[in-house]
């Protein structure tokens, strides 16, 4: 007899249907699983023989034969597992066929019968929302996730016979019903918050115009400075994260498997820091079935790279076409898939090896020749992304230990939501541009037009700072970016001088 | 040729430097030493095998064609001790140099100089003090000699050509081997307001034995030497040394006791050196200045005399000194936000008035 289930996978992101079909003929015992499947797939064929026994129902003591169609693509993973099992009790006439249909099976087999949960939900029940498809079956794990999808109906499971009395109408899976807005606002709570930051008044404000505009920022500091408690607290400035890019997000952590346990949803952005040891792959996404890098995973919101000049410099310059693009494409030999990755680069370094260079109380020890040779390891490309370098300077004991109020992050917020919002009316009419940050040469000559004295101001501050001619434009996105935040429509002298201070690097400090 | 002699002679190799001088002198000549037999210089007590070794090294591989095409390539000039225009200051030191390749000119009034020297590593205070005297030292005509390495040797050159006055800088190997390669826009500003000399063959490799032999140099062209800021081992404390043998004076720039970019200095100033307080003290102690001086007096800066800043500039002015203070500490003083704050210090820095010296501190200019 033959019988054919639905089950589903995700190629990239994106998913796509699979049928998987199983015969059961007369002849000596086998089975065999047919249509490229990798070494995890072909290891079903022990879980769902043990899984089926276990459930108190019949294995047949057959020919079996599994094939999973389309037959070119490749597939791996375990969550086949359950369509295979169902595709196996309905060819040996324990199912009824026909309730099989239109639905979609996934679920990974324990060997009692029970079902765990899989990865790449989310994706695989946005994707098939506006196919034919009537319902899915999910693992009871995964029911949260996979309700986010409106309008598709998710029945939970827990094991192989509670489902097959269901499909057999001897007892009865109800659907899954989730409130979205309610998950949405329980989970787009931080944990953290900007006023646990002491002091650092200079770094807060610049964190506040780079999210405000979006821009990429470096941060200079001593050891012991709190670059990295500065970046974390970033998300929390952000502009409040939308249901459409919480979803996006969602589906790539789902497509790696890293959602939190009781978290179905990610609402709020994302913070990735990734070790200074990653590999390029790692960074960006690879592997012999394409997963997303860590710059996809940090899509909607930060990629904090600490330690700047100890990555691989291969690894840096692979991050040139994402901050472009705001998307990564992986060619390989087989296929070339797409991931977004709109992010915002927030890299933090030493001044010198040491770390103490232009600390005024402790000396730098390194020589002129070390510091340059630091320095050097981050390419000019690169450094070309980031459109604001600031020093991060160690606090003192009493910065650190007085109690005068910081502002918190929903403040802040308030402010940035309000920079973001003439933005994006500003750039209505352009395609890819969305905040200050992303414009090119065209668009900041048409939106960054200065008065005569700015522009006097902007040249005279160039010759004499000694600033290189590529900060130009960098310079006028941060002042537009100012002058968003302070609700201004043409940019001012003093937001020129403002978004000077924020180009570090290019003051030559050292000689 | 005569010349042929003296390049080949000068080509022995760093070692042997400081023994040329008396070699020269006992033998009349360059060529002398060239021609003399082995045995005959060793019973003179003046040199060892190694010389003779050396010698026939330097006869057999120096090539001196190849060092004229490079001295003309780089236009280089090369002075003996046998040229009239051979300094004078240098020329009565028991270990003077025997050859100077010079790129640029020594003029007479060169004669008037003096030596600043200091580490490679600064602090904001060693750069602004190595910029600011030398700056004077400068303007009252006094030719700035020093060693063209990175930090104090880089500012004093640099305040010297600043202040339209004239600089020598002395190299730790061959011109053509410019050591640091960042300083070459600067050695070409030097070799047309002073000069770029060095006692090494053209293609000398610098190493760290050509450069404290240099120092001999800096401190013999000069009247007096002046230490910036030294560590208690460093190459400005041989200059140091160097100065005192030759009978020059030695001056010293105080500095913060904690500091360890001062304790070099302060240890000289504990060994006798004149403390600097000003460009005054050094003229002061050299009789030949002191028709110079006149009237040099630094007059002391009146606390509000610059106008044209408005309210908020001139109380962040008022708030800042010598001393760096944090954008932090401005904006707490201030009351300023640093939205506020942030474009104004880089208004005060656009009319140099102030100025960053990294991670965010500022000071007086």
């Amino acid at each position: 007899m033959l019988a054919k289930v639905l089950s589903s996978a995700v190629l990239g992101i994106e998913a796509y249907l699979i049928k998987v079909e199983v015969d059961i003929s007369a002849g000596l015992p086998t089975f065999n699983i047919v249509g490229l499947p990798d070494t995890s797939v072909r290891e079903s064929r022990d879980r769902v023989m043990a899984a089926i026994k276990n459930s108190e129902l019949e294995f047949p003591t057959k020919r079996i034969t599994v094939n999973l169609a389309p037959a070119d693509i490749k597939k791996e993973g375990a969550s086949f597992d359950l369509a295979i099992a169902l595709g196996i009790l309905a060819a040996h006439g324990q199912i009824q066929p026909d309730s099989l249909k239109d639905h979609v099976y996934l679920g990974e087999l324990a060997l009692d019968g029970s079902i765990r949960s899989v990865k790449g939900v989310l994706p695989i029940t946005v994707g098939l929302r506006d196919s034919k498809i009537k319902g899915i079956y999910v693992p009871h794990r995964n029911r949260q996730e996979a309700c986010l999808a409106e309008n598709m109906k998710v029945y939970p499971l827990k094991n192989l016979s509670e489902l097959v009395k269901h499909l057999n109408k001897e007892s009865a899976i109800k659907p899954h019903k989730t409130d979205i807005g309610e998950i949405f606002n329980v989970n787009s709570q931080y944990g953290i918050d900007f006023s646990d930051v002491k002091g650092q008044l200079y770094a807060k404000r610049s964190l506040e115009i780079a999210a405000a505009g979006g821009h990429n920022i470096l941060l200079v500091g001593p050891p012991g400075s709190g670059k990295t408690m500065l970046a974390k607290r970033l998300t929390t400035i952000l502009p409040d994260m939308i249901m459409e890019e919480s979803i996006e997000t969602t589906k790539i952590h789902s497509i790696v498997g890293n959602l939190p346990h009781n978290q179905a949803l990610i609402a709020t952005r994302p913070f990735r820091s990734p070790h200074h040891t990653i590999s390029d792959v790692a960074l960006i996404g690879g592997g012999a079935y394409p997963k997303p890098g860590e710059v996809s995973l940090a899509h909607n919101g930060v990629l904090f790279l600490d330690e700047l000049p100890e990555f691989h410099r291969n690894v840096l310059e692979v991050l040139r076409q994402p901050l472009e693009d705001g998307v990564v494409t992986i060619a390989r030999a087989q296929s070339s898939l797409t991931f977004p990755a709109k992010f915002m680069m927030v890299a933090a370094m030493n001044p010198c090896p040491c770390g103490y260079s232009g600390d005024p109380k402790q000396e730098c020890v390194c020589s002129v020749f070390k510091i340059q040779k630091y320095m050097s390891k981050i390419s000019g490309p690169l450094l070309d992304r980031i459109d604001m370098h600031i020093d991060v300077p160690r606090l003192k004991y009493d910065e650190i230990t007085q109690e005068t109020l910081a502002e918190n992050s929903a403040v802040i917020r308030t402010r940035v939501n309000r920079a973001r919002i003439a933005q994006r009316e500003r750039f209505a009419e352009e395609k890819h541009v969305y905040c200050n940050a992303h414009m090119q040469a065209r668009q900041i000559r048409k939106y960054c037009k200065l008065g005569p004295e700015s522009q006097e101001m902007l040249k005279h501050a160039i010759n004499k700072l000694n600033l290189s001619a590529r900060a130009y434009d960098r310079i006028l996105k941060v002042a537009r970016t100012i002058a968003d935040l302070e609700g201004t429509a043409q940019i001012q002298t003093q937001n020129i001088a403002e978004a000077l201070q924020y180009r570090g690097l290019d003051k030559n400090l050292f000689n | 040729m005569k010349m042929d002699s003296w390049l080949s002679l000068n080509a022995v190799g760093c070692a042997y430097k400081l023994a040329l001088k008396k070699l020269v002198d006992f033998y009349g000549s360059a060529e002398d030493v060239l021609r003399v037999s082995d045995q005959e210089l060793w019973h003179s007590g003046l040199a060892g095998k190694g010389f003779t070794k050396a010698r026939a090294m330097a006869k057999d591989k120096f090539k001196l064609d190849k060092e004229y095409e490079l001295m003309d390539k780089y236009g280089v000039k090369a002075i003996t001790l046998a040229d009239d225009n051979y300094p004078m200051s240098l020329r009565y030191l028991p270990d003077a140099p025997i050859v100077l390749y010079v790129q640029g000119e020594v003029l007479r009034r060169d004669l008037v100089a003096i030596g600043v020297v200091g580490t490679r590593l600064f602090t904001p205070y060693g750069k602004s003090q190595a910029t600011e005297l030398s700056g004077q030292l400068a303007e009252a005509g006094i030719t700035i000699v020093s060693g063209l390495a990175h930090g104090i040797d880089t500012f004093a050159h640099r305040a010297a050509l600043d202040k339209g006055g004239r600089t020598l800088a002395i190299l730790g190997g061959g011109i053509s081997r410019l050591f640091p390669p960042e300083n070459k826009e600067l050695a070409r500003s030097i070799s047309a307001n002073g000069a770029v000399i060095s006692e090494y063959t053209m293609s000398e490799t610098p190493t760290q034995q050509t450069f404290p032999l240099r120092n001999r140099i800096i401190s013999g062209l000069s009247l007096g030497v002046l230490v910036i800021e030294a560590d208690v081992k460093s190459g400005a404390l041989i200059t140091a040394k160097w100065a005192v043998s030759q009978g020059r004076e030695v001056f010293a720039l105080p500095g913060n006791i904690s500091s360890r970019f001062s304790r070099g200095t302060n240890k000289l100033i504990k060994d006798g050196a004149k403390l600097v307080e000003g460009v005054e003290d050094v003229i002061e102690e050299i009789n030949c200045l002191k028709g110079l001086a006149a009237g040099k007096k630094r007059p002391a800066q009146p606390e509000f005399a610059i106008t044209g800043l408005n309210e908020g500039e001139g109380n962040i002015y008022r708030l800042l000194g010598s001393e760096p203070v944090n954008i932090e500490s401005l904006c707490v003083q201030t009351g300023l936000p640093m939205g506020r704050l942030s474009p104004l210090l880089l208004q005060l820095e656009m009319k140099e008035l102030i100025q960053e010296v990294g991670g965010k501190n500022y000071i007086r200019v």
